[in-house]
């Protein structure tokens, strides 16, 4: 957390989790390298150097395909969330793959150039004003910088000297990234290649993820608009008491669409922001765990009574005052001071 | 934040889901076809020897 800042804060899960990465990864080059050089035609034998490239390209893009599909399908099934932890190693080691595709395109094809290789790449087709023939490496170029720029600012240290919103604002630029990668496929390889099963590879991976963020963001609205709209004296109606299991948490919002989540743990209730200090995790999706709330994704914790971490950390959530109105449960939408103390609310015997 | 967070994220993916698969049909359309049937062309000047 944010005790000090080291390189990379190894834990077992954290191991396991890219022992899985690097380990897929090489089974896949593997596979490429032994199964590819069969699958072509019959008399026409492709040269290691493009196979190298054709290898880690296509596992650049696969891996980036699989990043994107992670962050909506731990939103629509829970069961993901654990793939979500570790997002960040996932990202860096993509980045590395695509800097080891573009080295291998240079040294193969701008290897001999007059000018120097990078020179070569931006000037030896210039036919941008024309869709067929089309410089497709300059998608290629913009997606690898934006990866890089990502793998270079993935680091806690920039999370937190960036702000949360910026961070993750800077780092939706993925989105694009995605899309010039599938520019520069369809350009490239499916436009001069005419190999069908690699159009519809390339087609199925796109639907997923395009589908996969439209049904999360479907699936976000529609919870945004079933929120209550049930106030009293300007407090805001959350949900049920009966509907708060121990340990857990449910999630409302204020008048202005900010999300609260209110805990329940011991006999005590607790209202707080819904959105972690460190990556903007759902933290009503969490639990309470050893008497602190704990977000979902990366295990960020924070008091029931203030919203901060236990020293030495410091990271802190919004706190809101609520009080019971028979079973309901209900919470003044005007946050409090970061750091302001609110003892738990009393749970009175009998009360579901 | 998250609010704002997520409209962004809905419009973003909408416009790459109609953007996108537009774009690639374009751009595969456009794509030449390929010639089946082209002469073999000789590099080497006709009776020039070798």
């Amino acid at each position: 957390m944010s005790v000090a800042y080291k390189p990379v804060i190894w834990n077992r899960t954290k191991l396991i989790y890219d022992a899985f990465l690097l380990l897929g990864i090489g089974g896949y080059l593997a596979l490429y390298f032994l199964i590819a050089p069969r699958l072509g035609p019959i008399g026409v034998s492709v040269s290691d150097p493009i196979l190298k490239m054709r290898a880690f390209g296509s596992c650049a893009f696969l891996l980036l395909t699989m990043i994107l599909c992670i962050g909506p399908l731990a939103r629509l099934d829970r069961r993901f969330l654990p793939v979500l932890y570790n997002r960040r190693h996932f990202g860096v080691i993509t980045a590395v793959v695509a800097l080891t595709h573009a080295m291998a395109v240079l040294d193969w094809y701008f290897a001999y150039a007059a000018t120097p290789a990078v020179t070569a790449l931006f000037t030896a087709n210039t036919s941008y004003f024309q869709i067929a023939g089309f410089p497709f490496e300059i998608f290629g170029v913009f997606a690898l910088g934006v990866l890089v720029v990502m793998a270079l600012t993935s680091h806690d240290f920039w999370l937190s000297f960036l702000t949360p919103p910026v961070w993750k604002t800077l780092h939706m630029a993925v989105y694009l990234a995605y899309a010039a990668v599938l520019l520069h496929v369809t350009l490239g390889p499916l436009a001069t290649g005419n190999n069908p099963a690699l159009t519809l590879v390339v087609a199925a991976s796109a639907a997923v993820v395009i589908t996969l963020h439209l049904l999360a963001g479907r699936q976000e609205a529609a919870r945004d608009a079933g929120f209550g709209s049930d106030h009293s004296e300007g407090w805001v109606c959350i949900g049920n008491l009966s509907d708060i299991a121990e340990g857990r948490a449910i999630i409302g919002a204020a008048p202005g669409g900010e999300r609260i989540a209110v805990f329940r743990s011991k006999g005590r209730l607790a209202a707080l922001s819904n959105v972690c200090s460190h990556q903007n995790g759902p933290i009503g999706e969490g639990k309470v765990v050893g008497g602190f709330v704990t977000c979902p994704w990366h295990g960020y914790q924070y008091r029931l009574e203030d919203g901060c971490s236990p020293p030495p950390f410091k990271e802190r959530l919004l706190k809101y005052r609520l009080r019971l109105d028979g079973t309901r449960v209900m919470v003044d939408p005007v946050a409090l001071p970061l750091g302001t103390v609110v003892e738990p609310l009393a749970i009175p015997e009998g009360t579901a | 934040m998250m609010q704002r967070h997520r409209k962004a994220h809905a419009r973003i993916w909408t416009v790459l889901a109609i953007g996108l698969p537009l774009l690639m049909v374009v751009a595969l359309m456009s794509a030449p076809e390929p010639q089946p049937e082209v002469a073999p062309v000789r590099l080497d000047a006709l009776g020039a020897g070798g």
